[in-house]
């Protein structure tokens, strides 16, 4: 459902993604790398907020460059920071956005109360988004991404200010959209959150995609059968890292 | 303390190097806003030398004129200060992080005074210091004087600040940080109407016809000024009393009732609006939205349609919705729309042949398509870094800057057409005239439009916290001049059908422009929206 081809991204003489190849289908991939690694840059290229310096984008067949409408009818997409509109109330949010997705207004509003109640803003839906806390901005943005029920999900740090019950609501979630044969796209931090609930796992580092696959596979990749993704990916990107750290420890 | 002004000094220091757009458009901008007091000063001096050649006390007349400057720039610092100060001292981002750190926390609040009153400098930069230059440069004082303008600006600056930051304290205790910021800067945008429209009515010659615009009683009723014993309780007074003792006729010894009061009020307020914002920082902080707000869902999906909503209607009634929320935007506006109908109401009795027949209505379209630039501008930045969700849904740039360009017309239009129907009325003008002048002013207000997204896809900020700066300065000085440009070019099209009599082929011309106007914009807006690389 996402494929790229030699996906390449430079910002002036640096390069931020560095000829990607990927293919995701009907999975729950995640995106893995320290910061600055390329995983928003690669993001923002898929939902066509940023245009690739080299490289194809396929959204379920469809070449995000040619038809980037049709492409992005597919997509639903969480950014990293929720800034929504401040002045619309949560409800007036999320009915706009399924308004330019063009989904009839009845079919929006049920959607819209299933994951309000999900998430627990029922109570706080007609109030300004201004008056939100982050957590609440991270929810709104989440239902507005859900709410066209999209083929592609891609979500930036979804869990990112969500509390523990919200948190676990998302991951059932997302889970429950793969068995519906959706493809799940998500960048995370948190380590555990991959191990415990991704297909597949894609590393990336320094805009170069350094390993992609299942966890098993990736530990025999790795030659570290007992070890955990931390110390996969840890090994991957930088050994010298923990090697550092307990050196800064014992000069102390 | 000095660290944390330091830092800002810094911040500052870094956008402006760093800032986008570094190119020779924004130098020439820069260095117009630098020249600007500069020619302010100029013309206050050619001021002065007229009034030397006039029968009257002319030094006690620059004298009052200074003061009358001040103490009207004094008002406008404090009403501006309200809403800078709720920003800087209750709801900026860097608050939280200060106040963890030890630092005394009368520390944070005394910089954030000093950050405040240096906020409102470029007010005091175009308002203020031009009279004050020239009333030195008019007296040939020496260098001690305008040493001595800095500390007094900076005594000047702050007590207003002080006052501005005192009544903040007041309304945010009173209420939500973000309705007393949108109260100030109503209260701001009354004071700025109220202002305009005291000197368009207070023009003599408004009243009587027979008058010229310059009177001399004007001038004796200036001179009357400094015998008011009121006006010696303002800090104006105290500035230019204590400036004036630098003057080559002044002496030094009258200098310290006006220092004392300037460092007395300065101290005073200083330690009072510390304490108060002390202490409404350390109140509760305000819940953030209530439980008992929100949407009945079942009500609504019985009776929702099992349609989608038509697109453009629903782009069309975010963007209202948004500006009828937000009292910046709102109250910029009503203030242009108030302007337009004061216009239409006081305006003479117009010519009945001639080309000044026509004036009037050139004003009107001037007027009203600067409510259409100007919202339009803002249209685009004023979408913040919410635009995320527009770019990365299936939705043509071209629909959104449509909706956009919609709002703004159906906005200024109305304004426009009510301010037609009142000159109309008001003239005696016959009804038949109104269908031709409306859709010539109609296509004027969509120029404007068309404009204003131009210059707003180019030069917009896209940043929602930057209160006052959604579209950069030189984006302000291109709309401005873009506009200035076209009602030139299509007054000089009108007028030269008029004076050859050929009005039927300037008309054309006029469509034509506007028309060329109107898809150059609407054309470039969107294309430039579709290539942008959202690299935030």
């Amino acid at each position: 459902m996402i494929f790229t081809d030699n996906l390449t991204k430079f910002f002036g003489q640096t390069v931020a993604v560095d000829s990607l190849h990927l293919e995701v289908d009907k999975e729950l991939f995640v995106f893995l790398g320290p910061n600055g690694a390329g995983k928003s840059t690669t993001i923002k290229m898929l939902t066509g907020l940023l245009n690739p310096t080299h490289g194809h984008i396929k959204i379920g067949g469809i070449d995000l460059h040619r038809d980037p409408l049709g492409a992005k009818q597919l997509i639903g997409y969480v950014p990293e920071q929720p800034h929504l509109y401040e002045k619309l109330t949560g409800s007036e949010f999320v009915l706009f956005l399924a308004d330019i997705r063009r989904i009839p207004r009845r079919e929006a509003l049920r959607r819209m109360q299933r994951y309000f109640e999900l998430f627990e803003l029922v109570d706080v839906s007609a109030g300004l988004i201004e008056e939100y806390s982050h957590g609440m901005k991270q929810k709104i943005a989440l239902v507005s991404a859900l709410i066209s029920d999209p083929q592609v999900l891609i979500l930036d740090e979804p869990t990112v200010g969500l509390d523990p019950k919200s948190a676990h609501n998302l991951k059932d979630l997302l889970r429950h959209l793969v068995s519906r044969e959706r493809t799940v796209f998500m960048s995370t931090h948190i380590l555990e959150l991959a191990e415990r609930m991704c297909d597949r796992i894609g590393i990336i580092h320094k805009g170069k995609l350094l390993a992609v696959n299942t966890l098993d596979e990736l530990r025999r990749q790795v030659a570290s059968q007992a070890g955990t993704l931390e110390d996969i990916f840890l090994q991957l990107t930088d050994e010298q890292e923990p090697a550092l750290g307990q050196q800064i420890f014992k000069a102390r | 303390m000095w660290s944390l002004l330091k830092i800002r000094w810094r911040c500052v220091v870094n956008s402006l190097q760093r800032s986008r757009g570094k190119n020779k458009a924004r130098r020439i901008a820069l260095l117009i806003a630098i020249l600007l007091p500069f020619w302010f000063t100029k013309q206050n001096l050619a001021l002065f030398s007229a009034w030397q050649l006039m029968p009257i006390d002319h030094d006690l007349l620059i004298g009052n004129y200074v003061r009358l400057s001040l103490l009207a720039l004094f008002m406008l610092l404090f009403f501006a200060g309200i809403s800078i100060a709720i920003h800087t001292h209750f709801m900026a981002k860097d608050l939280t992080l200060l106040m963890s750190q030890p630092i005394p926390r009368w520390q944070i609040m005394a910089a954030k005074q000093i950050e405040t009153a240096l906020a409102n400098f470029l007010l005091f930069l175009y308002l203020g210091l031009p009279a004050l230059l020239a009333s030195g440069l008019h007296h040939q004082a020496g260098w001690l004087y305008y040493l001595m303008l800095v500390p007094a600006t900076l005594l000047f600056l702050l007590l207003p600040t002080q006052l501005a930051i005192l009544l903040s304290s007041l309304m945010v205790s009173l209420l939500s940080y973000h309705r007393a910021r949108r109260w100030a800067m109503a209260l701001f945008a009354a004071v700025l109407l109220l202002f305009w429209g005291g000197f368009y009515f207070m023009q003599l010659s408004r009243y009587d016809p027979e008058s010229s615009s310059f009177q001399l009683r004007n001038l004796q009723n200036l001179l009357g000024f400094s015998t008011g014993t009121v006006q010696r309780l303002f800090p104006s007074a105290w500035i230019s009393g204590f400036l004036s003792a630098f003057m080559p006729e002044g002496s030094l010894s009258s200098l310290w009732p006006d220092l004392f009061a300037l460092l007395g009020g300065v101290s005073i307020l200083g330690w009072l609006a510390v304490r108060a914002s002390l202490a409404v920082w350390h109140r509760d902080r305000h819940v953030a939205v209530s439980s008992k707000n929100g949407v009945d869902f079942s009500s609504r999906i019985s009776s929702a349609s099992d349609r989608p909503a038509p697109l453009m209607r629903s782009l069309f009634t975010k963007d209202i919705t948004l500006i009828r929320r937000d009292i910046r935007i709102t109250m910029q506006t009503a203030i242009y729309i108030g302007m337009l109908c004061v216009y239409s109401l006081v305006m003479p009795p117009i010519d009945e042949k001639g080309f000044s027949s026509m004036l009037p209505y050139v004003g009107l379209g001037s007027l009203a398509g600067l409510i259409a630039l100007n919202l339009s501008a803002l249209l685009l930045p004023f979408e913040g870094l919410s635009f995320i969700y527009l770019k990365s849904a299936s939705l043509s740039m071209r629909k959104i800057v449509t909706a956009k360009l919609l709002t703004a017309v159906a906005i200024a239009g109305i304004a426009m057409t009510a301010a037609l129907l009142i000159l109309l009325f008001r003239q005696r003008i016959s009804l038949a005239l109104l269908p031709a002048v409306w859709s010539i002013l109609l296509l004027s207000i969509c120029s404007a439009s068309a404009i204003g997204l131009w210059i707003g896809a180019f030069y917009g900020e896209f940043k929602w916290e930057r209160v006052n700066h959604m579209l950069t300065f030189t984006g302000q000085l291109f709309s401005f001049v873009g506009y200035a440009l076209y009602v030139f070019a299509a007054a000089l099209i009108l007028a030269g059908g008029f004076y050859i009599e050929m009005t039927a082929v300037a008309v054309f011309l006029f469509l034509c422009l506007s028309s060329a106007v109107v898809f150059c914009g609407t054309l470039n807006s969107f294309k430039r929206l579709d290539r942008i690389d959202w690299s935030l």
